[in-house]
């Protein structure tokens, strides 16, 4: 039997936890802490930082367990709490910018992977579309974060950030063009930047 | 690069290192382990129940202060000017407690809110430097300290309370919407409650009650700031 048939989804662990089940919370945070560790530390380089914020997201949403209503869904509900909880750090730190973690500075480790060509190309890849992403203006950024990486629907986004589907759908249209001209340059020059030894190998 | 592979590129990307997240979750758990007693109580309770509780204080408070000693010149003093200070202060105070109790998992207002808190600061001295009513009390600082007294009580009552229902971390901006509530109600109790209708007296002593009880509780928390600091070393 296949066990993710039986496994609960989000909402029905959030209502076992308002019941009293400590284990529903558990599987919870196992669900959501690297996906809301990966929404702090696209603007948030400093992982206690971004550890923090995750842990302030989990107590709020113990906080407001009360509130949660049968029928609503969990995941939009629990990204505007992060959402706004890292508003409120950066306001807070008096703070406008952070650059995300940059994944191409990380080692990858003492012995040479057989990937390591792949992972270096995935990495520069990620590295490229984060860029991008910080170019592009905040309101954009938030929808196509939440909409194309995290997966809502626009009706999701546009209660997660407050205003309307229209408005959503608007902002995600200009992100999306916005974020397919910058990685098409950043692509481009990539290309350049590879081609250039190969044409000195020739000569 | 094609749309899945940049959203894989993201998402699935190559090994970031990854935080610890057993200890994250022991941190989790002790943080919410420490949720015990009256105040985690209140404020684990749900946003109407908070917001109720917060209203009916709020209006326990002046009706309380009104049926003490209810303004003598009831019966004489104009009633559309009354009508006009106790309901656009019931309306701010109504709108301040729910800005203030604004659940996290709601779209930030936070700009709503700061506007508001401005309305509430300077409403009163609006209201104050009206024309004074024909049935004018001669007198401008007559029981100052007893309206000072009394509003800044009610006010620091409320202001409390606010603070007790919101579930959002201490910060100094915290403190804004909540004084300015507390100084709306102390405003509001009080125009039932103070015969004197002198402008001055108005806007010396009932008006500036929310910015006494911000600076003060400013004031307060650096204290204790201060306090705690010099403690810890």
């Amino acid at each position: 039997m296949n066990p993710q048939i039986l496994a609960p989804n989000d909402e029905e662990l959030m209502a076992a936890y308002v019941a009293g089940d400590q284990t529903a919370f558990a599987e919870l945070f196992r669900r959501y802490a690297p996906i809301l560790l990966r929404l702090m530390q696209q603007r948030i380089s400093r992982t206690q930082e971004a550890e923090d914020l995750v842990q302030q997201t989990f107590l709020q949403l113990h906080r407001s367990r009360h509130d949660f209503r049968a029928g609503a869904r969990l995941r939009p509900w629990l990204f505007t709490i992060a959402l706004n909880l890292r508003f409120q750090h950066f306001r807070e730190s008096g703070r406008r910018r952070e650059t995300p973690l940059d994944i191409t500075t990380i080692e990858l480790g003492g012995d040479r992977d057989p990937n390591a060509d792949l992972l270096q190309e995935w990495a520069e890849q990620s590295r490229e579309v984060q860029l991008a992403l910080t170019k592009l203006p905040p309101d954009q950024r938030n929808v196509i974060i939440l909409h194309w990486l995290e997966g809502l629907s626009f009706a999701e986004v546009s209660r997660t950030v407050g205003a309307s589907v229209n408005a959503v759908k608007v902002r995600a249209h200009r992100g999306y063009i916005g974020l397919r001209k910058l990685l098409k340059r950043s692509n481009g020059n990539r290309k350049r930047r590879r081609s250039v030894p190969l044409r000195t190998e020739r000569h | 690069m094609k749309c899945p592979d940049a959203r894989e590129g993201v998402l699935g990307g190559p090994p970031v290192p990854q935080p610890d997240l057993e200890a994250l979750w022991r941190r989790v758990e002790s943080t919410i382990a420490r949720e015990k007693g009256l105040l985690a109580w209140m404020r684990s309770r749900s946003t109407q129940w908070r917001v109720s509780v917060a209203g009916v204080a709020a209006a326990v408070i002046a009706v309380t202060l009104a049926t003490a000693r209810l303004r003598v010149d009831i019966d004489v003093y104009p009633q559309t000017r009354l009508l006009l200070s106790v309901g656009s202060f019931a309306l701010l105070l109504g709108a301040l407690i729910v800005l203030n109790l604004r659940p996290l998992q709601r779209p930030d207002v936070s700009t709503y809110a700061l506007l508001f808190a401005l309305a509430a600061f300077t409403v009163p001295f609006a209201i104050a430097l009206l024309p004074e009513a024909t049935l004018a009390h001669h007198v401008a600082f007559r029981d100052a300290h007893d309206c000072l007294l009394l509003g800044t009580i009610s006010g620091a009552v409320l202001m409390t309370l606010l603070r007790a229902l919101d579930r959002s971390a201490s910060h100094a901006r915290a403190l804004v919407v909540p004084a300015a509530a507390g100084g709306v109600l102390a405003n509001l109790a009080l125009s039932l409650h103070c015969p004197v209708v002198s402008p001055l007296h108005l806007a010396l002593i009932h008006a500036p009650i929310g910015l006494v009880l911000l600076l003060g509780s400013k004031g307060l928390r650096a204290t204790k700031q201060r306090f705690t600091r010099a403690r810890t070393g």
